[in-house]
């Protein structure tokens, strides 16, 4: 695979893909440090106020390193990029979009969220994309911290009191199609896998996900309705003898694509109140 | 300009200089001593400097201050500056100087220990921490997370002091 050393390797054809794929990653990092960062001043302890205002600053950190990237594809600046596009050009999934509800709910989604992105920036490491890969080089590191932090508390919560373990479970329910839709494949996802910018396909890092996460939710005793399937066979993360959850879980897809929620309508016209007052300003 | 250019310019000048200019979080520590600055590239004939500078973590505010910084210092030495940023090192706590871990023991922040090509987690978790303060390692980690992204909070049952301990990444 021939590596693409920077934005000016990178081909006609693959531009817009390439593109694509960085304001993915990017919104997905950008929308949830603006989630996380709304724990600012009443999160549950202190302890908790400064980790999630520390960590929405990493993602909020890693997001500008993606739009960087675009910039330098583009010509955009990375201030537009971040503020000036309407809702519907925006490329996150839907999981990161959600309102970030209660502390379990946000516990869960980081969860949720911080175990794929972990597989995907580890597969990314080995983009044929230089610039990609050396970001994602620099994020995995710190995403270490994050998923302590995450694992703690997905235990934390699961193990306490009743209670705690209900507004978790609630939450989980709730979230499974959003994580699903972790997975919907990106536009020109084939093309940019032939190219050895992707180096493994949305499909199979589902897969990988599913395989990652099923143990943790077994030793925990939580509901895990989801299961790898291949080649019809049913590879369950459920312990031998739990009876399969029938139900079938819809991915909430189209994030990739622009679609997405009233949640995210909503934050958006926060996030851009500022930037929209004087889009020429300079800070 | 050219009357403003006092001193002679080499790389060893170049390096001299960026020890003044300050890591603005941590302002008793230069960028040098941080391992912000990767490289320098001196034209003495055309009195030229180019500087390749590595952020510390990503969500660093600092960095685009530490480029005017730089910027301002070292157009004290040459006519034309250009500061870049390079993610081709990547940063790790690995690159702080001796000098720079006596200097925030110092100013009250214990040093982060060495990463290597270990799990940075498990340098916070598994390893005594020392206390900054009286040096005692009768500590626990009261927050990975702390006031910025590189420091973690500690609480030392010695001296009764809580500390900052640099983050091992």
């Amino acid at each position: 695979m021939n590596e693409i050393i920077g934005p000016q390797a990178v081909t006609p054809e693959l531009k817009p893909l390439v593109t694509e794929l960085l304001l993915g990653l990017g919104d997905d990092e950008f929308v949830l440090g603006y989630w996380d960062s709304e724990w600012t001043g009443v999160a549950p302890m202190l302890e908790e106020d400064v980790a999630m205002s520390s960590i929405a600053q990493d993602e909020i950190g890693h997001a500008r390193l993606f739009y960087q990237q675009v910039a330098a594809l583009t010509g955009t600046p990375i201030d537009q990029l971040a503020y000036g596009r309407q809702p519907e050009q925006y490329r996150q999934v839907q999981l990161v979009e959600r309102a970030r509800g209660d502390w379990a709910f946000t516990i869960a989604r980081q969860f949720l969220y911080d175990t794929a992105d972990q597989l995907r920036i580890e597969a990314l490491k080995n983009s044929a994309y230089l610039p990609l890969a050396q970001d994602c080089a620099k994020i995995e590191r710190e995403e270490v911290y994050h998923q302590m932090h995450v694992y703690a508390w997905l235990e934390r919560l699961a193990n306490s009191t009743v209670e705690a373990r209900q507004h978790l479970e609630r939450a989980l329910e709730e979230l499974w199609p959003d994580a699903l839709g972790q997975f919907e494949a990106f536009p020109g996802e084939e093309a940019l896998l032939n190219a050895g910018i992707l180096t493994i396909s949305s499909a199979r890092l589902q897969q990988e996900w599913i395989a990652t996460i099923a143990p943790v939710f077994a030793r925990l005793r939580l509901d895990f309705p989801i299961a790898n399937i291949d080649d019809g066979a049913m590879i369950t993360g459920q312990p031998a003898g739990v009876p399969i959850d029938e139900t079938t879980i819809v991915p909430r897809m189209g994030g990739r694509y622009g679609q997405h929620t009233q949640d995210f309508r909503d934050l958006w016209g926060q996030m851009t109140m500022v930037y929209n007052l004087e889009p020429q300003a300079q800070w | 300009m050219s009357d403003v250019i006092k001193a002679v310019l080499d790389e060893q000048a170049v390096w001299e200089a960026l020890r003044d200019v300050p890591d603005p979080e941590l302002p008793a520590i230069s960028v040098v001593d941080m391992g912000i600055v990767r490289r320098v590239l001196v034209d003495a004939v055309n009195s030229s400097v180019v500087v390749d500078i590595t952020p510390t973590f990503a969500g660093c505010p600092a960095l685009s201050q530490i480029r005017t910084s730089i910027q301002d210092r070292l157009l004290q030495l040459a006519g034309h500056v250009e500061v870049n940023v390079t993610m081709q090192q990547i940063w790790t706590s690995d690159l702080l100087s001796a000098e720079a871990c006596a200097k925030l023991r110092a100013v009250g922040i214990a040093p982060p220990p060495k990463v290597g090509h270990g799990r940075a987690i498990s340098m916070l978790m598994s390893q005594p921490l020392t206390c900054p303060y009286c040096g005692s390692q009768q500590t626990s980690l009261e927050n990975a997370f702390g006031p910025t992204p590189c420091r973690a909070i500690v609480y030392c049952a010695n001296c009764h002091q809580p500390f900052e301990q640099f983050k091992p990444i």
